[in-house]
């Protein structure tokens, strides 16, 4: 019996797959895409039997090669790990299904190659013990989605993968610089030996690597000024891809400043700063949502809004907002996930990507429009969803050691959800009661299709109704992110 | 030192081009360019003065005689995933040429930049 509970596993399923598409695609034809679907089941399977473990322990650790950390490179997975863990790989197995009757450009055994690379990617980001470590699977993930969202090969499609791929080598470049800083101050790669040997340095001297760092991930996470590729490179790419870019990967790279500024950078006087860039990230993105035409730029630029939604509630800096930030970030993986799979069925079949091509929808796509609402209600925050109690939260929290700026940031949070409920509002009003002009036939999404949308929809609704599991969880997961037991856990558990 | 400084003035240097440049070629050079600053700066991290080889080789050598392996490690997987990124955006700036005729960025504006 194998042990099923590594989280080792997580990374390897995928990769081998990876490596067996690329190989098998010349004999398997279009056969190849039923490998991504067992990848992610698999993956899933894992992550679920890690529920457990890490429940009954705190966190799993795994290590590699037969030596102990910190000479060797381990996998270690705490709650906020585990949840974002089951999140990637959940959307991953729900868009390969979805892949099976979207995709039928060629060259298939690549798309379905890089697909599979970019869930390993970034879940390899997630659940990594070790920085460098960290910036492989940060590179690993972004030359991946570079190569997917030019993947259409049309010039919207290359020119958004190029300024796409400037952009991110230049965020892997900083990451990296930063790493090898901590490295020079601290002499080991281990995360949580770094974080006990960089707590005798001065601010000055941790400020340099994490403003390095910070920016690096900043641009694959879409903070304020640094995300001019993302409105371009998630809307060009195919709807399948989106929901991956836009669900887990903006949350990945901000797991990752998350991880990084509590265990290694233990500062409090940056988060002031931090609070200003999450602020400034979520107005451009909500506003600019609100006056776009072209539906995926307009989910493109909420995801914008959204992430400096739940990195705002991560500077405040308690174990409340973390709570906040937690449950916004899996409220927006679900929601934003489902939101681009139900988009991508509709755009095939209307054939436009225009809002206003897309009246009398409600009536012809029933149960697509229904997740569609479903969804876009949770990212308002509309009282039955999930998204109304994680907001809640968020807006609690900050109001917990309420001064002067916060009230003025809960004031802007209210008001941007105001602007997100105008822009959505628009959307569903334009799909239920709008007229259409020319007849189309406009049928519903294939089954298989539908299938990876109600997938995720019954698990919004789950969690939507019986939101205190999870709130429960993601209280906990705060708790250890505040209190530093992800260092004092690994150390007990051999990750060091 | 001069290493130090080395390896910044190329990263100035290559973030200089891809800012300023319009011709894609040379926003690939500046990418490059960066990417090597980079390696370079790891590498000077791990040197050693008159340092040799991290191999016990010789009776009496010393741990602190010998350079830092790790950097050296580091750059190899550095410098192979900068390899694959520029395989990626060599054959974007192909695509590119050939959708629009032409290298010079403010030419191939379809989308909002």
């Amino acid at each position: 019996m194998v042990n099923l509970a590594n989280p080792i596993l997580l990374v390897v399923i995928p990769l081998f797959f990876t490596f067996l598409i690329a190989l098998s695609g010349s004999f398997l034809k279009s056969g190849v895409k039923y490998l991504p679907v067992i990848a992610f089941a698999l993956n899933l399977v894992v992550s679920l039997a890690l529920i457990p473990e890490v429940v009954k322990n705190g966190m799993v650790i795994a290590t590699t090669a037969g030596f102990k950390p910190p000479f060797a490179i381990d996998m270690a997975v705490d709650k906020l790990g585990l949840f974002l863990s089951i999140i990637a790989s959940l959307l991953g197995f729900v868009a390969s299904v979805y892949n099976l009757f979207y995709i039928d450009e060629e060259p298939q055994e690549k798309f379905h190659a890089l697909f599979t690379l970019l869930v390993a990617g970034l879940t390899w980001m997630i659940i990594t013990g070790d920085i460098f470590n960290l910036f492989v699977a940060f590179e690993v993930t972004s030359i991946a989605a570079f190569g997917l969202v030019g993947f259409h090969r049309d010039k919207g499609a290359i020119e958004a993968g190029f300024k796409y791929l400037v952009m991110g080598s230049i965020g892997g470049s900083f990451l990296l610089i930063g790493i090898i800083m901590l490295y020079a101050a601290t002499g080991t790669l281990n995360i949580v030996d770094i974080a006990q040997k960089t707590s005798h340095l001065t601010f000055q001297q941790k400020l340099f690597p994490f403003a390095m760092i910070f920016t690096g991930l900043g641009i694959e996470g879409a903070l304020f000024p640094l995300n001019a590729w993302l409105p371009d490179a998630h809307p060009a790419a195919p709807s399948s891809v989106s929901s991956i870019l836009s669900g887990i990967m903006t949350t990945a790279a901000i797991y990752a400043i998350i991880r990084l500024t509590n265990t290694i950078f233990d500062f409090n006087q940056i988060y002031f700063f931090l609070m200003i860039f999450a602020l400034l990230t979520l107005i451009f993105g909500e506003v600019s949502a609100f006056f776009q035409k072209d539906i995926k730029r307009m989910l493109a630029y909420s995801t914008i809004g959204q992430t400096g939604l739940f990195f705002f509630a991560f500077s405040l800096n308690t174990v409340n907002g973390l709570q906040g930030a937690f449950m916004q970030m899996v409220n927006h993986s679900l929601s934003k996930g489902m939101l681009f799979l139900v988009v991508g069925g509709m755009i095939m079949q209307v054939g436009s990507r225009n809002i206003d091509d897309f009246a009398g929808l409600g009536r012809k796509m029933k149960v697509s429009s229904f997740f569609l609402a479903i969804g876009a209600f949770s990212l308002m925050g509309l009282p039955p969803f999930f998204g109304f109690w994680s907001k809640l939260k968020i807006i609690f929290a900050a109001l917990q050691n309420a001064n002067a700026f916060l009230v003025a940031s809960v004031v802007i949070i209210l008001l941007m959800s105001v602007v997100e409920g105008a822009y959505f509002f628009k959307l569903l009003q334009v799909m239920f009661f709008g007229k259409q002009e020319k007849d189309v036939a406009v049928k519903e999404a294939s089954y298989g299709m539908l299938f990876s949308v109600v997938v995720l929809g019954t698990v919004l609704l789950i969690i939507s109704f019986y939101p205190s599991p999870v709130i429960d969880f993601m209280h906990k997961a705060a708790a250890e992110i505040i209190n530093k037991n992800y260092i004092t856990l690994a150390l007990k558990l051999g990750g060091l | 030192m001069i290493y130090y400084v080395g390896s910044f003035l190329l990263i100035a240097l290559g973030l200089y081009a891809v800012i300023i440049k319009k011709n894609l070629i040379k926003i690939l050079i500046g990418l490059d360019l960066i990417a090597s600053g980079v390696n370079l700066l790891i590498i000077s991290i791990g040197y050693v003065k008159g340092g040799t080889a991290p191999i016990f080789s010789r009776a009496g050598l010393k741990a602190s005689m010998m350079v830092d392996p790790i950097p050296q490690a580091l750059t190899l997987t550095a410098i192979v995933i900068d390899a694959s990124e520029m395989a990626l955006a060599v054959a974007f700036v192909v695509l590119l040429y050939k959708h629009y005729g032409t290298l010079d960025i403010k030419k191939i504006r379809s989308l909002k930049w």
